[in-house]
């Protein structure tokens, strides 16, 4: 009896800390639990490390112990950090949407919860699409929708092991998950810091950007342009500068000041001392200082600890706010970037002319002066403008390296550092047809998948 | 050694006398003297007297542990005095097995004993350091210098990845904490038994896989009268010298001006001249110190006819070698064990411990922190003046250090007190200002009781806890250079307090029945089963406050509220943190051993245990452990002649399977999620971990071949084992798909191989007057992954620069390897996979080397030579063919730092101009030890260490006798770590991770002691 009662004592231990699965979501608010948590799961923080440090927008910082070192000197293999951080992060967060669509399959809302349970549901379809095409934009071998795309992950995997799609395919799902998340999203949500209807129809223009998808494109920005006016000077520096302006905003990661959100800043800074270990490139400072009455170069640039003799140039988009250094909200879509869409995707369709007139709406707007407008005789004119502009505008937000990327079939061009940039250990240049161009699949999941296939020249 | 002592009736008179040992005339306590043929007996009392009553016609036999059995008939005598004569052969040793003790020629497995001789006064609170070098076959290392800090101990090679790999340690029957001995007191130990096999450890089926450590505790011998004994030490200790040299302010400077960066750029020679002549700071000189050691100790002895005891009370106190290192304890134990009734013992240990400790690195300032300690003497620039110009320690810096000014004098206009230049400073700073404790208290006690019910037949039963409460505070000043940005740097109020508590009370009760018997005189029977059951309670939970009020600093009344806002924003800056937890653990159990003996010629053991873990799911709970193991004495056969060249000879074997349940996470076997915080300040629910329901117990089988023997008239004994043991159903971490939001789950993959074989040695060269022995050991193991459960594309990587591949050991390093410097550009070279030299560095030419973090060899030898009162012994230990990543010299030969660290010495032979031959780059090719790893600091860590040397006087009897007070009177001194042989560049090459990054070195230490017994 005594040892009976002592072996079950001893043995019938349940955890105490963590909620066993099965009774983790049993309700609506259990489930928006899961979509808090989704939210807070995908980390911005992977591509706009890899847009700045990887790309020609960045050099070694002066108070540089080591800290990103090899990845800004581009050395990218299987095995690298970098190659698995988005890689699993996007695929974990995609893993607990698809956890969050079974377990809700087996709620029944009430009718007073039916619109709430709608939106969760259109905010996971939203997301895994969002998802996918960051993974696609640095693990794809290219956008051409014959070539090696990437998993479309629409169930909970565990065991399974799954092949890379076409690219095309994975543009398919992807259009699919964002009309299904259309229509469960009630119009009545109007919150820039959540999916909505408009979150939507800029991945739809994103989408048709990266898949050539010229009609989707522009309906999406014709929609977007339409609804949101470009912020002027003022409405830009607060956008970024205590993110209290969203006259431009269509969707933003919302982070808060003094809680334990990520610190966007700390992708180049030790943001406890505020050394810079990656600082702006003279070459991008030498670009978007031209013109000081651009209100992008007071943003893009920290003024106030930048020190141009001394090759001090510090990233100033993330400055911080609310008494708190370097946090800020991440702007994902912005109607700038619709402006931007819509002239590569009329560019591309031969209309130099409304591209360049797109091109000069914006820098209007950010000079509080009206701009020459450009002529182009090229398409390669104007995508080199197109992709200025987009460094310009877009910077340390994520796209430069997938937009050199997906144009260098155009431009012809990889990454060209500026002399005062590289160096010793640090390479000057990336071939366009380098490649490191297509991130590799890292390591760990060729180890955990044997039908996925490495991406070129990293075998 | 326990003795009957029975009353019965007889015709008989009083025999008494005296006792004394043949070769030094002193009395001997505690002789066995029985009356032959009858149970009755007593023992000599502490001035060898002893009185018994025993007929004319009776004979009494004299017996003493390492003496000659004496017969005396008692005849007419009413006095018997007895000359006793050292019998080397009869040296027969209690050894101490699983659940209890043998003697050594019973012994079947592979059990080696270390004495309290070889563990007391060394100078080292953690008694698992202690025993490094003392075992064959045991493999000990630290990387922290911290007094107390815990070792690795590996025993016989890894037998696990991802689970335990150490060896269960029990004290007096509770098994505790491995990783914690800081709070006992080592000299309370008599003897240490360290169980190789499986045949010793299958007893402990359930945590034995590593290997068995039991330690004993003393205690008082019954009739051995009130002994009371004092004890102090007091030393220093200081750091090893560095394998390394850092240049002075002379070189950086020059270097600095040579390639235009940090202050020395532009300077004229003049200028760089006046500075080196008024400034050049040996930092290692300002960052270590002398740390004192001193100890106290009481301890009281008694033994009386019913119950005996050993009580002590001691305190230790022991400076580590750089600022804010210390530990101070207080420990107590008491043992007493008590004969009720002739059938009825009962027992209990405890031992009660509190220390504190003060540790200079910790969570806030390891690795690479700018305010660890043992940064700043590679790394600090040697012009930097650490004094203020009134002579003390300058704590905030300079003008430049602090960026205020740039190297021309010229303001910047900002500044980084918190920046590489201002390393040293920053130290100095967190060193005088901040502090990061721990106390502890440590209760580790049993009681139980023995009870014959029949004869030959009795039954066991105890309870035993290893009970630990941590306190842990750092406090972060308001006014520290840390302080200034904690909790934020915009946030009026600074600092921070951290206090955070920690329990974990393990229990264990068992219960056991044993009958044991000898037939017909030769056939010994030994069959004993029993009932176990473990259970952990494991709790923490903390706080960290902000913003502290500088009149209250370290209290947590000090500490800002939650609510108060700054600013405009309303910054709410002092939010605090604050943390819980809790888990708990168990096993149950139970087990049978049979022991048969024949005629102290043939012995055989076998045991089985069932185990079940509450860790793994219903169905796989269970897991069973067995062994049997086999002796032969061949010395004791008729056949032999013990009077040859060799006078013993004993042939071992052992095979059995133990089990290993600490593996992966505690629930493992379950699906989980975890709430935390979720998006925009919400709660979320998110998967903290994917189940695995099939996990069961990792399992190591064990075969041992050993040979003891004993040469040239008993001078020279020695232990030879080999072994091969396979861990099967290893826990791997089974690759995910990394869709699956993970990159692995644990699963019973794998399996691995350690092959060894130890020897031991101990040779008496001379006896008498002037004794001289020595003795060594060594230990060769053999890892091998024989199998990783799936087909890698490539070997696992597992940290440190080491991977896991099939057909090769663990911690084997898989590097690019380095091919030099190019003499024609200065540039780094690389060996490509096949071995051809290549200037492109790709990972892609990563090869498994034939190094690995695991030494191949380890050991000890020593010397122990006395005469009359004076004695010295010597231990030296050594590891060899191990090797380890050097992160921390890689930092001063990386020149894209000279700027604002100082450099080794060895970057002036830096490649210059065409045709240069070395061994460093040019300063433009970049020292790329971030970009482009390779084995260029894969360094050989094999050591060979002057461990402990003590030479110690003790008092000869007649000027004790002089003394009228005394019984003993020693006083030595004693050296731990004095020499050390290695070719390792940095303060210790001792260590137990694969890459080291500015860890604490242990010291070395002298101290001088004095021991009086009354």
């Amino acid at each position: 009896m005594f040892a009976l009662s002592s072996c079950n004592d001893a043995l019938e231990i349940l955890p105490e800390d963590n909620i066993p699965a099965e009774v983790a979501f049993q309700s609506v608010a259990d489930l928006q639990n899961g979509l808090n948590a989704i939210y807070r799961q995908y980390s911005p923080f992977n591509t706009i490390d890899y847009g700045s440090t990887f790309t020609d927008d960045t050099k070694i910082g002066a108070d540089n112990g080591g800290q990103k070192v090899a990845f800004h000197n581009w050395v990218l293999n299987p095995g690298s950090a970098e190659a698995q951080n988005m890689w699993l992060n996007d695929y974990a967060t995609i893993n607990s949407i698809n956890r969050v669509l079974a377990a809700a399959e087996t709620i029944t809302p009430l009718e007073s919860q039916q619109q709430q349970y709608n939106k969760i549901l259109g905010d996971c379809y939203a997301l895994r699409a969002f998802l996918h095409l960051e993974l696609l934009s640095y693990y794809g071998v290219s956008f051409d929708a014959a070539a090696p795309g990437i998993p479309y992950s629409d169930f909970v995997v565990v065991f399974e092991q799954l092949p890379r799609l076409t690219t095309g395919e994975v543009f398919e799902r992807i259009n699919e998950d964002l009309d299904t998340a259309f229509d469960l999203i009630d119009p009545s949500y109007t919150d820039v810091g959540y999916v909505t209807r408009d979150f939507v129809t800029a991945m739809r223009a994103r989408t048709a950007l990266y898949s050539g998808n010229s009609a989707q494109g522009l309906a999406a920005t014709q929609t977007l342009i339409a609804e949101y006016p470009l912020a002027d000077q003022l409405q830009y520096v607060n956008m970024f500068g205590d993110d209290s302006d969203n006259t431009e905003v269509i969707f933003k990661l919302y982070r808060i000041a003094g809680t334990n959100d990520q610190i966007i800043g700390g992708v180049w800074y030790f943001t406890g001392t505020g050394g810079a270990f990656l600082e702006m490139s003279n070459e991008f400072y030498d670009l978007i200082s031209a013109n000081p009455s651009d209100i992008r170069f007071p943003v893009n640039v920290d003024l106030a600890t930048t020190d141009p003799a001394n090759n001090v140039h510090n990233i100033g988009k993330y400055l911080g706010k609310g008494g708190f250094n370097y946090i800020n909200d991440i702007k994902v879509f912005r109607v700038s970037e619709m402006y931007l869409i819509r002239a590569e995707l009329l560019a591309k369709g031969g209309d130099y002319n409304g591209a360049a007139l797109l091109l000069k709406q914006v820098r209007d707007a950010r000079t509080g002066s009206s701009t020459v407008q450009s002529s182009f005789s090229t398409l390669q004119a104007a995508i080199n403008e197109i992709l200025i502009e987009r460094q310009k505008e877009l910077a340390y937000e994520g796209h430069r390296f997938v937009d050199v990327r997906r144009t260098n079939s155009i431009t012809n061009a990889g990454f060209e550092r500026a002399d005062a940039d590289c160096g010793g250990g640090t390479p000057c240049s990336l071939a366009a047809s380098d490649n490191r161009f297509v991130f590799p699949i890292p390591l760990a999941e060729t180890n955990g998948n044997t039908v996925i296939e490495q991406a070129p020249g990293y075998n | 050694m326990a003795f009957m002592i029975q009353i019965s009736f007889a015709q008989e008179k009083s025999v008494s006398g005296t006792i004394t040992s043949a070769a030094d005339g002193f009395p001997l306590a505690g002789v066995n003297v029985i009356v032959k043929g009858t149970t009755r007996g007593v023992q000599s009392d502490f001035d060898g007297n002893y009185t018994i009553k025993a007929s004319a016609n009776e004979t009494l036999v004299f017996s003493f542990v390492g003496m000659k059995t004496t017969e005396k008939s008692v005849g007419g005598n009413s006095t018997i005095n007895v000359l006793m004569q050292e019998d080397a052969a009869a040296l027969e040793e209690i050894v101490i097995v699983a659940y209890g003790t043998e003697k050594a020629s019973n012994v079947t497995s592979a059990i080696q004993s270390v004495k309290a001789e070889d563990i007391e006064q060394v100078p080292n609170a953690s008694l698992d350091q202690i025993l490094q070098g003392q075992a064959a076959g045991l493999n000990i290392q630290t990387s922290s210098g911290q007094p107390g800090a815990s070792g690795t101990v590996l025993l016989r090679g890894r037998n696990s990845i991802n689970g335990n790999t150490e060896p269960l340690f029990i004290i007096d029957g509770v098994p505790v904490d491995e990783d914690n001995f800081r709070s006992l007191n080592s000299n309370d130990i008599t003897n240490v038994s360290v169980l190789k096999d499986a045949s010793a450890s299958a007893l402990y089926g359930n945590r034995g896989a590593g290997g068995v450590i039991i330690v004993t505790t003393k205690t008082g011998k019954k009739g051995g009268g009130v002994k009371v004994a004092y004890r102090t030490q007091y030393g220093k200790s200081t750091y090893n010298d560095p394998g390394f040299e850092v240049m002075n302010s002379e070189q950086i400077l020059n270097y600095q001006r040579a390639n235009n960066i940090g202050l020395g750029a532009g300077k004229s020679d003049a200028y760089i001249a006046a500075l080196a002549n008024s400034v050049n700071t040996d930092w290692k000189t300002i960052f270590f110190r002398k740390g004192t050691t001193n100890s106290h100790e009481v301890n009281i002895t008694t033994g009386g006819d019913v119950t005996t005891s050993y009580n002590s009370i001691a305190y230790l106190e022991q400076e580590g070698v750089t600022a804010r290192s210390k530990i101070q304890r207080f420990t107590f134990r008491s043992n007493v064990s008590t004969s009720l009734n002739d059938k009825l013992d009962v027992f209990s240990n405890i031992t009660i411990n509190f220390s504190k400790n003060n540790l200079p690195q910790g969570a806030l300032n390891g690795g690479g922190d700018l305010d660890n300690p043992f940064l700043a003497p590679y790394t600090a620039l040697p012009f930097f003046s650490p004094f203020n110009p009134d002579g003390s320690l300058n704590i905030n810096g300079n003008p430049y250090s602090r960026g205020e000014v740039d190297a021309n004098g010229v303001p910047t206009g900002t500044a980084n007190i918190n920046g590489f230049l201002n390393t040293p400073y920053l130290t100095l700073n967190t060193n005088a200002l901040n502090s990061e404790d721990e106390n502890e208290m440590k209760i580790v006690g049993r009681i139980g009781g023995n009870l014959e019910i029949a004869k030959n037949l009795s039954i066991g039963s105890s309870i035993g806890v290893d009970y630990q409460h941590q306190e842990f505070e750092n406090i972060v000043r308001p006014e520290s250079i840390r302080g200034d940005i904690t909790p934020d740097p915009n946030s009026l109020i600074k600092g921070s307090l951290f206090e955070g508590y920690q329990r974990n009370a393990a229990f264990i009760a068992n219960t056991n029945a044993n009958y044991s018997n000898v037939f017909n005189e030769v056939h010994d029977f030994d069959f004993t089963i029993g009932l176990e059951y473990n259970k952990s309670h494991f709790k923490d939970y903390g706080f960290v406050g902000y913003g502290l009020d500088p009149k209250l600093v370290g209290s947590g009344s000090g500490i800002t509220s939650g609510s108060v806002t700054e600013g405009d924003d309303e910054a709410q800056y002092y939010i605090p943190d604050v943390y819980g937890s809790t888990f708990n653990d168990g096993l149950f159990s139970y087990y049978a051993v049979g022991k048969y003996d024949y005629d102290n010629r043939y012995g055989l053991q076998a045991s089985i245990r069932r185990d079940a873990a509450a860790r793994f799911s219903n169905t796989n709970r269970w897991g069973t452990f067995w062994s049997v193991s086999g002796k032969w004495n061949i010395h004791n056969e008729s056949f032999f002649n013990k009077d040859g060249v060799i006078n013993e000879l004993k042939l071992r074997a052992s095979y059995g399977v133990a089990g290993n349940q600490r593996v992966g996470g505690a629930f493992n076997s379950r699906s989980l999620y975890s709430s935390g915080d979720g998006y925009n300040g919400t709660i979320g629910y998110s998967l903290a971990q994917i189940a695995n329901p099939d996990l069961k117990w990792e399992e190591t089988a064990q075969l041992n071949l050993g040979l003891d023997f004993s040469l040239l008239k008993y001078k020279l004994t020695g232990t030879i084992d080999v072994y091969s043991k396979e861990t099967t159903d290893l826990f791997i971490a089974k690759p995910l798909s990394l869709l699956s939001g993970t990159t692995s789950i644990n699963a019973n993959l794998g399996s691995l191989t350690n092959k060894g074989v130890e020897l031991s040695l101990n040779y008496r060269i001379l006896d008498g007057d002037f004794k001289w022995s020595v003795n060594g050991n060594i230990a060769y193991n053999k890892n091998e992954l024989t199998n990783l459960g799936e087909n890698y594309s490539d070997p696992i990587l597992a940290g440190g620069g080491t991977a896991l591949a099939e057909g090769y050991p663990i911690g084997t390093f898989y590097r690019v390897r380095n091919a030099g410097v190019n003499p024609a550009d200065g540039t780094l070279l690389y060996f490509d996979a096949d071995g051809n030299i290549t200037n492109v560095y790709s990972t892609a030419n990563r090869v498994l080397l034939d190094k690995t973090q695991d030494p191949k060899y380890v050991g000890g030898f020593g010397t122990d030579i006395s005469y009359k009162g004076f004695s010295l012994n010597a231990l030296f230990t050594y590891a060899a063919d191990q090797w380890r990543l050097n992160g921390s010299y890689g930092l001063i030969e990386d020149t894209s730092l000279a700027g604002f660290l100082n450099m080794s010495t060895a970057v002036l032979r830096a490649w210059q101009q065409p045709g240069d031959v070395t061994d460093i780059p040019g300063y433009t090719a970049a020292s790329l030890r971030i970009s482009n790893p390779t084995d260029r600091y894969l360094e050989d860590a094999s050591f060979l260490r002057l461990r402990n040397v003590s030479l110690s006087y003790s008092l000869n009897k007649d000027m004790l006798e002089r003394t009228k007070l005394f019984t003993n009177v020693r006083i030595y001194v004693q050296g731990q770590n004095l020499l050390t042989f290695t070719k390792w560049r940095g303060f210790d090459p001792e260590s137990n991770i694969a890459s080291t990054f500015f860890e604490y070195p242990t010291p070395k230490t002298v101290t001088v002691g004095f021991d009086v017994e009354f």
